[in-house]
């Protein structure tokens, strides 16, 4: 079986999402046949070769402005066009799985954008598969995979892989840190001023507003 | 100041100043921006400034200054075009990036102090009732991260509705 895996974030390294997608490729290795592409970098054309002819697409992408981030939508719009062409129209749908990730602790502030995902299927006619709303996504970027804070949401990585391997689907996930939301945001806050620091900038310029 | 970012093609954006004039400023998400490249120097780096040198970047002082946002979209899965949703990835340093908690739930801290009124005026001919309701949602839930008072929510077949009821919204 062919798996396409799909990275929506737009950073060069892919960001938490691509580290997602690893985990994934790991638990896939020996059962599936695996390519993958990136949405910003790759074109959004559906007709990517490594996307067309796989039986699961699995999206990973970050939450913007609770929703998907425009080059994603951009590809969703063109894959749905793509698919209509009469050429295209009796070609198999692969089935779509999706993992999005958000800066907000709470991982249910993912649902809008799972939601905008089921949609899509439903107007391109993708069977479809399972979701996984992961919170507090930075800490994929930050710590290493099998960290102890990211444990949860792993958890439920393998259950969504789990079922792509069968086909399967199943209710969303939604999963957040293994870490008190205050101290997230706590951790959160001063990482933005080591930031800046790194920058030369003193925590206080962050406040500027330039335009006001 | 009244904002308004549209995706009207050519012809709608003309008839749309032709009604607004004075009283709005309009910004064209056509031709499309370049997307958001999620690397956060909106927030650490140039505080308030999209480090990507295109046109998007005049969105943000527009922003700065508006009491009212109006945004004018085709309606996609349930959501924003493309080229508007570039527009208000662009700008996330419109916010802070300093997370607070506000009566349980998560904000960002804002960056200019005057708050927002946002209305969503989504543009399709065949939106079904699934993508209407998320339409509102995702209104209420950009409201409530803006820090926006109110986001108002309207559904049109076409521009041509939107212009010809202008003066009730
Ligand atoms: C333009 C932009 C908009 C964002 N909007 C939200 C948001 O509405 N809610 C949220 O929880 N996180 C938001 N985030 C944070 C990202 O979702 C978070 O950093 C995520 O972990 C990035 O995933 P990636 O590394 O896979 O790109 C936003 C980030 C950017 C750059």
């Amino acid at each position: 079986m062919k798996i396409a895996l799909l990275g929506g974030s737009p950073k060069p390294n892919g960001g938490s999402s691509a580290i997602i997608l690893e985990a994934l490729r790991a638990s896939f290795a020996g059962a599936a046949e695996i390519s993958a592409a990136s949405l910003l970098r790759d074109g959004p054309q559906a007709s990517l070769p490594p996307l067309y002819g796989a039986a699961a697409w699995v999206l990973a992408a970050p939450l913007y402005v609770d929703s998907l981030p425009s080059h994603v939508i951009r590809f969703l719009e063109e894959t749905g066009e793509f698919f209509e062409r009469p050429e295209n129209a009796s070609a198999p749908r692969p089935r779509l799985y999706a993992i999005v990730n958000c800066g907000f602790y709470e991982a249910r502030q993912n649902a809008l954008a799972i939601a905008a995902l089921k949609l899509f299927a439903e107007r391109s006619a993708f069977p479809w598969g399972r979701a996984l709303g992961i919170g507090a996504g930075a800490l994929w970027e930050r710590f290493s995979p099998g960290s102890w804070f990211t444990r949860g949401a792993a958890g439920a990585l393998a259950e969504l892989a789990r079922d792509a391997l069968a086909l399967a689907g199943g209710e969303d996930l939604f999963v957040t840190a293994n870490m008190p939301r205050l101290l997230y945001y706590w951790g959160a806050n001063r990482s933005w001023r080591a930031l800046a620091r790194e920058k030369g900038l003193k925590p206080d310029a962050l406040r500027r507003a330039p335009y006001s | 100041m009244k904002l308004i970012v549209h995706d009207l093609g050519p012809e709608g954006a003309l008839a749309l100043a032709a009604k607004t004039e004075g009283i709005f400023s309009l910004f064209d998400a056509r031709p499309p921006a370049r997307p958001c490249l999620g690397c956060f120097r909106c927030w650490t780096e140039t505080p308030g400034i999209c480090v990507i040198a295109d046109r998007a970047r005049d969105f943000a002082p527009r922003l700065a200054r508006a009491t009212e946002l109006w945004v004018i979209s085709r309606l996609v899965f349930g959501g924003l075009a493309p080229e508007v949703k570039a527009i208000l990835d662009r700008s996330i340093g419109y916010i802070l990036p300093f997370f607070r908690i506000e009566a349980g739930l998560t904000r960002h801290v804002p960056r200019y102090g005057a708050s927002l009124s946002l209305a969503y005026y989504f543009l399709a001919e065949d939106a079904t009732a699934p993508e209407r309701e998320l339409a509102r949602q995702l209104a209420r839930a950009n409201g409530r991260n803006l820090g926006a008072r109110e986001a108002k929510v309207v559904f049109f077949p076409r521009w041509e509705e939107l212009l010809a009821r202008w003066d009730e919204l």
